[in-house]
């Protein structure tokens, strides 16, 4: 059958980072082609080109036999092309039907919105997709799932050829799922083309056709599913790097424990989570997003407030806010740089002692070179690749920027850190090097708790993997027995019944 | 330092222009005011003269100090309608408390209600976590009200008294006014560029999150800023009534617009983490420049807020064109 869409030699470049090099990528009407790869592997990048959010460097896009040249969002979904991405970009305060038509409402003659018109459409859409949901609900009294059919029933009232979803299971249950699938099969019955982004292999194995490998950019692997198996796909992904690298340092038998939680609840999505990190220890803590495990991160660093339970670090029970447990020896790699790590208008010099900035004052005042000079060293240290202490931090590539906000950590000599997605769509060089951190930090005995939804990452740095699911530990695998599949049936639920959502 | 910020983003190459721009960016108001000032001396004879331009200085100081507060509440992403019933407030409390206290108490009087006031503004946005428009906009009202209150709305008066020399004083042949007001720049320079506060007001403006998760009292900084700006209020309020020997509940009515104009004028994002307060008073010196220019060319007060208006926009958009380009 001829291409919908044929991707050639896609390039494009970031500072400082080659996202993607001479991609090729196809999709055929009526088929689900799955696009894996890790974090940071340029899955985003392909399809925020496809998407006109970013300009192609080089290469060729053609569809439906057209050149497809788009310049914004908007255009490439008049094109045809619509994604849905993991944060929905829905209206909460409109109805499902003003949502689906948004931007081009059925209009009476006189211009109004022929809202009954518009109602009955939805109904249709959404009853083609087979599912029951009022057109006139406010979108923001749905549930995940229903939120997700919502932007799909966008999709098909725009008549849209491609439909890219990018990890759409993430924040739903198996049942919600199962329902998904339906749908996407029914889409692709349509003749539609479906891009599926996803972690989970399992599920390329369910729903896709073809399945592309994409790491650091490149092309590496694209086949038929039915004519492939999921090591091979683990391979393509994770690479060589696997023969690279070194196991995590041993945990001494004698090292106190350093940071706990007892029963840390906030009330909402985190239930009850207990855990000990010892010191020079590095746990791994792993669940789906909405599992609660950020959420829990938070209640640690004290930056939320616990509704039950209690967190002790060094075996002193933990209280206050955050500039207290910052005092005590914690400190937290939040899980977006942006919007919680960095203050994009200063400079490196005050974004790595921003946590310290009382260390170099006296009377109030900042003893400039001794600021300075210190923050030249910790640019030695971390090899933070910068111009000097005075450089603004925006200049900096994304691998660079997190080592800025974990060298505050170096500077408070925190005793137990907290890393909340501490590579997310940094590139593989500054991902070798912040690993190369937390071994040097294991070293200085420090007590380390790592989120990450990298499934290899967890499994590559941690000493032991704890497993979060509906904000209860869900499971606790020692480094022997941790393997991607054991955790991801852990993450997920093994167990349907307790699956109550 | 964050006034550094500007000139050290040229980063990546290429450099040469990134570098120009930053340039562009960080002398923009001073660049523009230059402009003014060349325009005017060659259009009118009375502009270049120094009793003219002595006269413009002791105008502009009022405002200019006022802005130089409501630059440290801007740059930390906060805003503060309530400056003019504050002034006006401080004002009639002070002429009165002078009347019954003398003058060293009443103007600690008048200072501290000053900064009263502002420690309230503060602890409704930082604590309340009521939006600083809305908070400052009820303050507004409010101080207005009181200073109509304990004065039944006649203004009072106070004839005599040393007091009258923040106003009407010279030294060394400059007024009073103008020495007040390099000190307040000088002092608000340093505080913002040299310490730890300052910084921290910089952060909390660029990223509230980053900041309190730096361990950071975001609560106390945005407290602190308003009553910065509230007592800086108070002494602009001393200026003023030193001058007029008298206060009335309806001075300093819209004295906010004008504040803010310089501040903006001046480069600080609404946004907030950035801004310097150079270029605040370089923002205030335009508005006083362009008053003059106008006044001595004979154009009527009317046309004179067209005119700044017009200067706030065409600020605000070469502004960010030029940050859009760097």
């Amino acid at each position: 059958m001829s291409a919908l869409l044929t991707m050639e030699g896609i390039s494009k470049a970031f500072p400082g980072v080659q996202a993607l090099s001479k991609v090729d990528f196809e999709v055929i009407p009526g088929e689900a082609h799955a696009l894996i790869g890790e974090n940071g592997a340029g899955k985003s990048t392909l399809i925020k080109i496809l998407a006109g959010v970013h300009r192609r460097d080089a290469g060729e896009i053609r569809f439906e036999g057209n050149d497809y040249r788009v310049a914004n969002p908007h255009e490439a979904l008049a094109m045809g092309v619509a994604v849905i991405y993991q944060e929905l970009n829905l209206v909460q305060k409109l109805t499902v039907a003003q949502n689906i038509f948004l931007g081009h409402e059925p209009l009476h003659r006189a211009g109004f919105v022929a809202t009954r018109e518009m109602n009955a459409r939805a109904g249709e859409i959404l009853k083609e997709l087979g599912i029951s949901i009022d057109p006139r609900t406010p979108v923001e009294a749905l549930g995940v799932a229903q939120k997700q059919m919502v932007e799909i029933a966008k999709a098909l009232s725009r008549a849209s050829r491609i439909l890219v979803m990018d990890e759409p299971t993430a924040p739903l249950t198996q049942s919600e799922i199962e329902v998904l699938f339906r749908v996407i099969a029914g889409l692709k019955e349509q003749g539609l083309g479906i891009i599926y982004i996803s972690h989970r292999l399992d599920e390329v194995f369910q729903i896709a056709d073809r399945v592309t490998v994409l790491r650091d950019g490149e092309r590496v692997h694209s086949s038929e599913v039915s004519e492939t198996q999921i090591d091979r796909l683990v391979l393509a992904m994770v690479g060589r790097r696997l023969a690279e690298e070194e196991p995590p340092l041993e945990v001494p038998e004698d090292a106190p424990v350093a940071l706990e939680a007892e029963g840390l609840s906030d009330g909402r999505v985190v239930q009850d989570i207990s855990l000990q990190v010892r010191a020079g220890e590095v746990v791994g803590l792993a669940g789906l997003i909405g599992s609660g495990r950020s959420e829990f991160a938070h209640l640690l660093f004290g930056s939320e407030a616990a509704a039950g339970g209690e967190a002790r670090l060094m075996g002193e029970t933990l209280s206050g806010g955050v500039p207290q447990r910052i005092a005590a020896g914690l400190g937290m790699v939040p899980e977006d740089r942006k919007l919680q790590g960095l203050v994009m208008q200063l400079l490196v010099k005050e974004n790595s002692t921003l946590a310290t900035l009382d260390k170099y004052t006296t009377g109030g005042f900042i003893r400039r070179p001794a600021h300075e000079s210190r923050v030249q060293e910790i640019i030695a240290e971390l090899r933070i690749a910068t111009r000097g202490p005075r450089q603004s931090v925006k200049a900096l590539s994304g691998g660079n920027q997190q080592k800025v906000i974990l060298s505050r950590w170096m500077d408070t000599g925190a005793r137990a850190l907290i890393f909340d997605e501490p590579t997310r769509g940094v590139d593989v060089g500054a991902k070798a090097e912040i690993y190369a951190l937390i071994r040097e930090l294991q070293k200085r005995g420090v007590a380390i708790l790592m989120i990450s939804s990298d499934l290899p990452e967890v499994l590559r740095i941690s000493n032991r993997v704890i497993i979060i699911r509906n904000g209860r530990v869900a499971g606790e695998l020692s480094r022997k027995e941790a393997t991607q599949e054991k955790v991801l049936r852990l993450m997920m639920g093994a167990d349907e019944s307790d699956n109550g959502v | 330092m964050a006034q550094e910020a500007h000139a050290s983003s040229e980063g990546a190459a290429p450099a040469g222009g990134r570098a120009a721009y930053s340039v562009l960016v960080r002398f923009g108001p001073v660049i523009g005011l230059a402009f003014l000032c060349l325009v005017l001396s060659v259009t009118s004879e009375a502009f270049l003269n120094p009793a003219n331009l002595i006269n413009v200085a002791r105008q502009v100081s009022i405002n200019a100090i006022i802005a130089a507060g409501m630059t440290f509440v801007m740059i930390s992403g906060g805003f503060d309608l309530s400056v003019g019933s504050v002034m006006a407030l401080s004002g009639v409390v002070g002429i009165m408390a002078m009347n019954a206290f003398g003058d060293a108490a009443g103007i600690l009087i008048m200072l501290a209600v000053a900064l009263s006031c502002g420690l309230w503004n503060g602890l409704l946005v930082a604590f309340a976590r009521i939006n600083a428009f809305v908070a400052t906009l009820a303050g507004m009202t409010i101080y207005h009200g009181i200073a109509l209150v304990v004065t039944d709305s006649f203004p009072v008066t106070r004839f005599g008294g040393w007091y009258r020399n923040f106003g009407q004083g010279h030294l060394f042949g400059l007024p009073i006014p103008i020495y007040v007001l390099i000190i307040v720049y000088v002092v608000a320079h340093i505080v913002l560029t040299r310490t730890a506060f300052g910084t921290s007001v910089y952060a909390v403006g660029g990223n509230e999150e980053a900041a309190r998760l730096s361990g950071i009292n975001v609560e106390r900084i945005r407290t602190s800023v308003f009553t910065i700006c509230g007592f800086g209020v108070g002494i602009a309020s001393l200026l003023i009534i030193g001058r007029l020997q008298s206060a009335q509940a309806n001075m300093g009515i819209q004295a906010e617009l004008d504040a803010i104009a310089a501040v903006v004028i001046g480069g600080t994002s609404l946004a907030g983490g950035e801004g310097r307060v150079f270029g605040t008073l370089a923002g205030a010196f335009t508005i006083g420049v362009l008053n003059n220019g106008l006044n001595l060319h004979d154009i009527s007060a009317h046309w004179q807020l067209v005119a700044k208006g017009v200067v706030i926009a065409l600020a605000v958009i070469i502004d960010r064109q030029l940050v859009h380009r760097q």
